[in-house]
């Protein structure tokens, strides 16, 4: 083999694996010191814990202000899922299969939430929301929200459509199928998958978003993000571990559950462009 | 074993299309073309890629919009009619089988699309699958198919709705010689037995050949000849032709004289009197002789050098020098008693006249 195609030693190979593991480490850590601390028998935020009980986890069922706070950002995210989904989906088509005057200018746009600082967005929406009298509704936030979220799922679905074989739609209508048909039974289970991924990001960019809620919720919609960043400012107690430990489950959930069907997905379609190289009859 | 029930029977329809055109912008695809496809006939469209023949069959699945002229299949005009209502089958050069549905459902697709009962849906598909051999298969899923596998499935989905005709484009293009051969056998069979009407795209000449009924060449989307695979080999119309359907060599050879129904060719050593049907105007014709045509045997006063010999199993390959350096290509059957011709030998040439083709100006003389 030539030297020049060893990238590295057996030395080098350790000592990039200690790297990785430690920046790994230093990322994930604070995320998992978390867990622990919710189960304190203590009455501070502090690592180690000095003991273990239930009884943070206890005091979040009790005190109602914690569960209406994650009911509302639910509720929320759930909307912003659904109208982003919707409305990211039907710009991907346009964008991927149409053609017209500035699309790149349209795509950029769309996608300019991601780009522009979040505090920028926050600062224009309470402006021009305060204009239209929107500040101070849970409606407003899940617009808000809306905007922020489409992007993910224009991108994840526009990755799905570029895939997509569009001999596989003149074949359904070739065979008889009406144009919604065609979309029905093929184009969308075919690119489910890119649609659920965008629409879980959707729902967790929502589900943790502050800023935007911290300008324009009003003092009856305090958002779960909202409610720990104020808990956070007033008293350290542990409450605000166990309620992190279940928002991070919540979004890890989500997270497997969508690999998994990205993953069964794409075992068919891949097989196919296997066997369809090689094999008999 | 158990014998497979008698295949639904279908009746094709023709298919016409009248000065039927295609054309982006400044460029033509297709040129006006008159055709008539009989019913049950199996026509295949051969060409080079860009010849117009995949145009000609988007055009008739209804994938593109003519620019002239109409297509009627059977008493129906069906030149605006969408695709889903033509009610042909296609075949695609990929298969286009859906992914997320199994074998069963892809096949009863079509069936569903057209309100069959669940019942007969269920019957119908049972049948298709027994004919195509693919019974034990109805629950797979396409990625889990053999490429041979999947080309009968798409077959199967695009006859089982008993279209009166069915187009294929370039099916066979992605699976492996054996298996091709096994299949255009196959593919012919349930076409005889449903007596249904296929238009062909293949850029295979020995495809089109074993398969079709007749063939239509097509060249820079136009016609260049339409026969039957015998009268394209033995009487190309034209150069193209001669030189896109089996192996032809050729050469110039300048004319002694022209007579009216008749040319005198200068071959060097003789004169060649030809008959033809019309006198060309210039003052040298094109010769054709296929492979197997072209005899020759050693004699150290021949006009050819044997250049190279190569074995293919049932002939002998014979690469042959002329003194101005032109290759002619020669077959030698091989049968018990003959010696090879080593290379480097000298050989006389002779071959039938009635075999021979002549050209002036790309077209056929004869």
């Amino acid at each position: 083999m030539k030297r020049s195609i060893r990238v590295s030693g057996p030395i080098t190979q350790t000592l990039l694996g200690c790297m990785a593991f430690a920046v790994t480490l230093f990322l994930i850590v604070p995320v998992l010191i978390i867990v622990p601390t919710s189960f304190s028998a203590g009455s501070f935020l502090a690592f180690p814990p000095p003991g273990f009980s239930l009884q943070w986890y206890e005091r979040l069922l009790e005190r109602d202000v914690w569960a209406e706070s994650a009911w509302l950002s639910i509720w929320i995210a759930l909307l912003v899922t659904l109208a982003s989904t919707v409305l990211g989906t039907l710009g991907a088509f346009g964008l991927v299969r149409g053609s017209f005057w500035g699309q790149r200018v349209v795509l950029a746009f769309i996608l300019s939430p991601l780009i522009i600082p979040g505090v920028i967005v926050a600062i224009a929406i309470y402006f021009f929301y305060a204009q239209m009298r929107l500040v101070g509704s849970p409606i407003a936030i899940a617009i808000a929200h809306t905007t922020i979220a489409v992007p993910f799922v224009v991108i994840n679905v526009s990755a799905s459509l570029q895939g997509f074989d569009r001999r596989l739609e003149m074949a359904a209508q070739n065979l008889g199928a009406s144009h919604w048909d065609t979309f029905r039974l093929i184009t969308l289970p075919i690119i489910r998958p890119g649609i659920f991924a965008g629409a879980l990001f959707a729902f967790i960019s929502s589900f943790d978003e502050l800023i935007i809620a911290l300008f324009i919720a009003g003092p009856r919609q305090v958002t779960l993000p909202l409610r720990m960043w104020e808990s956070m400012k007033s008293s350290l107690d542990p409450t605000l571990a166990a309620i992190s430990v279940i928002a991070v489950s919540i979004s890890v959930a989500l997270f497997f559950t969508s690999t998994w069907l990205q993953a069964r997905a794409k075992r068919r379609t891949e097989a196919l462009t296997e066997t369809l190289v090689g094999g008999d009859a | 074993m158990s014998t497979p029930p008698p295949a639904p029977s279908i009746s094709g329809s023709p298919v016409r299309f009248e000065g039927l055109s295609k054309t982006y912008g400044p460029v033509t695809a297709v040129k006006p073309m008159d055709l008539e496809v009989r019913a049950g006939e199996f026509l295949s469209f051969l060409g080079p890629s860009g010849s117009g023949k995949t145009t000609t069959l988007m055009m008739l699945a209804g994938f593109e919009t003519p620019s002239t002229g109409r297509l009627i299949v059977g008493d129906t005009d069906i030149t605006s009619m969408p695709p889903a209502k033509r009610n042909i089958g296609m075949v695609f050069q990929n298969y286009a089988l859906f992914p997320h549905m199994t074998v069963e459902q892809n096949v009863a697709f079509p069936l569903r699309m057209r309100g069959v009962g669940p019942a007969e849906q269920t019957r119908m598909v049972a049948e298709m699958l027994d004919t195509v051999g693919l019974a034990d298969f109805a629950g797979r899923f396409p990625a889990q198919l053999s490429g041979g596998q999947q080309q009968r499935v798409a077959l199967a989905r695009a006859i089982v709705f008993k279209p009166p005709v069915l187009l294929m484009d370039e099916p066979l293009s992605a699976l492996d010689k054996y298996l091709r051969s096994r299949l255009q056998m196959e593919i012919k069979r349930i076409q005889r037995d449903l007596g249904i009407t296929v238009v062909y795209v293949t850029h295979d000449q020995d495809e089109a050949m074993t398969m079709s009924d007749r063939i239509c060449v097509m060249r820079d989307g136009g016609i260049a000849q339409i026969g039957a695979p015998e009268t394209l080999y033995r009487a190309p119309a034209d150069e193209f032709v001669a030189g896109f359907l089996g192996e032809s060599n050729m050469f110039t050879r300048p004319l002694k004289r022209t007579e009216p129904g008749r040319i005198v060719i200068d071959m060097a050593r003789d004169d060649l009197v030809l008959p033809v049907r019309q006198t060309p105007a210039g003052t040298a014709v094109k010769l054709a002789v296929r492979p197997e045509h072209l005899h020759f045997h050693p004699d150290d006063s021949g006009i050819a050098t044997v250049r190279d010999v190569t074995y293919v199993g049932d002939h002998r390959r014979y690469e042959l020098a002329l003194d101005d350096g032109t290759l002619l290509v020669a077959k030698q059957q091989e049968t018990d008693g003959i010696t090879p011709v080593p290379p480097g030998a000298r050989v006389a040439l002779d071959w039938p006249a009635g075999q021979m083709r002549a050209f002036a100006d790309g077209v056929a003389l004869q």
